[in-house]
């Protein structure tokens, strides 16, 4: 049977099939290459567990939690700076330092995330990564891009093969196109996940090994198991900290609606508090005190219109 | 850890911790700190495939060994053919150094006892013990190390004395001895007999890893007994017959660090490995001292 001359809801039907086994084999062909057995990296560092699950802003997101944990930073409400008493060389990794060097002077949590110069930092984890086979490197990238060309190619090819029959037969061929672009878009979309096929496994295994501190946060108090929060912020997220004892570290990021919505939002009535008040910086901070219990939380979650109130 | 004396000899004996959940983050944060990691065999038998995958992540990082509670070994009652083949499963996944039970029974007649207990020491245990070890080895593939068990009650209809209990197994199974030193300090506190003397006896080049744990004081049967229960730190006189054993045997050991619960921050249990290693060195210089002296 000649695909070719199948009519268009026949052959939109066999295409169709035809787009999913040939993005399947690109999936397929990744896994294999891209699977392994368990490298040898430091477990113990949540740093570099946070920069495998979510990038750099997992990777700071846990600094900061970390940070204010041990009291080496100061949250007040969504406020953040350096305690007094602390210096940039009392703590030991990099990010930590880099993280502190950043809050000299009183800064939203979020802001940190937004910062470029903290590239640097985190290269030894990247590289790392990249030689574990947990990400990326060069060779997979090149690798990858080389499946999604020959799987584009095929599917390209038969598409335009059978759009140069139809216009030829004066058909319409709007359909085969959309279904082509569709297909292209799904292919290259699958094709370049940011962990590798091992790297993602890795991660599975490492939030199983470190599955009982799920049992263990709620018996922790605030400062008194700061390696063990860390590492649970690392494998599991901030956002998995909202309930337990340790609650207040997503507030940290949460930015406020005057950052989100911008100028245009700050102006109209619902979000008028939170530019007028001190010019559309820190409203909840300088307004309530900096509390988050009473500011803080209702300009996040109620709307700025509590925090103005206040 | 190395020790070595006078360019001559080189005994490289390894302090580890056992794998606890509760644990997870200390010792995945202190490997430079711990040179290999126990697992409890049992937990992982029926665990999800990830659970067990995760476990190829942990013996990436260091040593693996498993260690197993539930086969029942010491008994006259053939060990089931099931739980030795999820033993083998488990260790073709893990591929641990080496696999290790306990010298007890743990069922009879279809019941569970649900605790490792002291079989009597009679020469039907002995040759029990020899075939289900026999058994073992045929279907994992290798012999466990056999540990001497902690018992509050002398076993009541025994022949033998527990050296020569599991001297008599060892004569028939070829297996290795993983030597607990709190079983053995607890049962020569609660029976009144000389550790040392039984640490004399046991066969020094049949020994393979050794167990450090701790307990408390209870009152049994009228009597006060120690028992040995992993949520206490490992008394003084443990580190003591590490030292004695680390003096006489002459390859390197595997010691292993039992904690159940209770615990304590990571620091203090790696104080607790800190004294194994200085044990351990003591013996060791003792050792060597002892062979020089011999050669002059």
């Amino acid at each position: 049977m000649n695909p070719f001359e199948l009519h268009g809801p026949e052959f939109l039907l066999f295409y169709f099939c035809f787009s999913l086994a040939v993005i399947g084999a690109i999936i397929l062909l990744r896994l294999r290459a891209e699977s392994g057995g368990s490298p040898r990296i430091d477990l113990g560092d949540p740093y570099l567990i946070a920069y495998l699950r979510g990038g750099e802003d997992e990777a700071l997101r846990v600094a900061v939690v970390s940070l204010v944990d041990r009291g080496m930073l100061v949250a007040d409400g969504r406020l953040i700076r350096r305690a007094d008493h602390v210096t940039v060389d009392m703590a030991s990794r990099p990010i930590e330092r880099a993280v502190l060097e950043l809050f000299i002077t009183a800064d939203n949590g979020a802001s940190v995330l937004k910062d470029k110069n903290l590239k640097p930092v985190f290269q030894p984890y990247q590289d790392t990564l990249e030689r574990a086979g947990l990400l990326p490197d060069g060779a997979t990238r090149v690798a990858r891009l080389k499946r999604l060309l020959v799987g584009v190619a095929a599917l390209g090819i038969v598409s335009m093969v059978k759009i140069q029959i139809g216009l030829s037969l004066e058909r319409p061929v709007g359909f085969l196109v959309v279904m082509m672009i569709v297909a292209i878009v799904a292919g290259a979309a699958l094709s370049f996940p940011r962990l590798t096929t091992r790297g993602k496994a890795t991660l599975e295994d490492i939030t199983n090994l470190y599955s009982g501190l799920r049992t263990q946060i709620n018996s922790f108090s605030p400062g008194g198991a700061s390696a063990e929060l860390a590492m649970y912020a690392a494998v599991f997220g901030v956002a998995a900290l909202a309930a337990t004892p340790f609650a207040y570290a997503e507030d940290l990021f949460r930015r406020k609606y005057s950052e989100i919505f911008a100028s245009s939002s700050c102006g109209t009535s619902i979000f008028s508090s939170c530019g007028s008040s001190d010019g559309g910086s820190s409203s909840c901070g300088s307004s309530d005190g900096g509390s988050s219990s009473d500011g803080g939380g209702g300009c996040g979650g109620g709307g700025c219109g509590g925090c103005g109130s206040s | 850890m190395k020790f070595r004396s006078a360019g001559e000899n080189t005994i490289r004996d390894r302090v580890g911790l056992g794998w606890r959940r509760e644990l997870a983050v200390g010792i995945l944060s202190h490997l430079d700190r711990i040179d290999i990691v126990e697992v409890i065999a049992d937990d992982l038998f029926d665990a999800p495939r990830r659970e067990r995958r995760a476990l190829r992540a942990l013996s990436a990082q260091t040593t693996v060994v498993l260690h197993g509670v539930s086969l029942g070994l010491a008994s006259s009652v053939p060990v089931e053919t099931k739980l030795l083949e999820k033993t083998a499963r488990l260790c073709e996944e893990v591929n641990p150094e080496y696999w290790s039970e306990h010298l007890a029974f743990v069922r009879g007649g279809g019941v569970e006892i649900g605790h490792l207990t002291a079989p009597p020491r009679t020469d039907a245990t002995i040759e029990g013990a020899a075939s289900n070890l026999e058994r073992a080895r045929a279907v994992v593939g290798s012999a466990p190390l056999v540990e001497n068990i902690a018992t509050l009650i002398d076993p009541p209809g025994s022949d033998y004395d527990e050296i020569d209990w599991v001297k008599g197994i060892m004569d028939l199974a070829p297996c290795g001895l993983l030597l607990d030193l709190h079983n053995l300090h607890a049962n020569a506190t609660n029976f009144g007999y000389d550790e040392i003397e039984f640490l004399k006896r046991v066969p020094a080049e049949r020994i393979g890893a050794v167990h450090l744990a701790g307990g408390k004081w209870v009152e049994a049967l009228g009597e006060r007994r120690l028992l040995d229960d992993h949520l206490h730190d490992v008394p003084d006189t443990v580190y003591r017959l590490l030292a004695e054993l680390a003096a006489v045997v002459p390859h390197p050991l595997t010691v292993i660090l039992e904690r159940d619960g209770d615990y304590p921050p990571i620091e203090v249990l790696l104080r607790q490995l800190d004294r194994a290693r200085e044990a351990l060195a003591e013996g060791r210089l003792r050792q060597f001292e002892r062979i020089e002296k011999e050669a002059a």
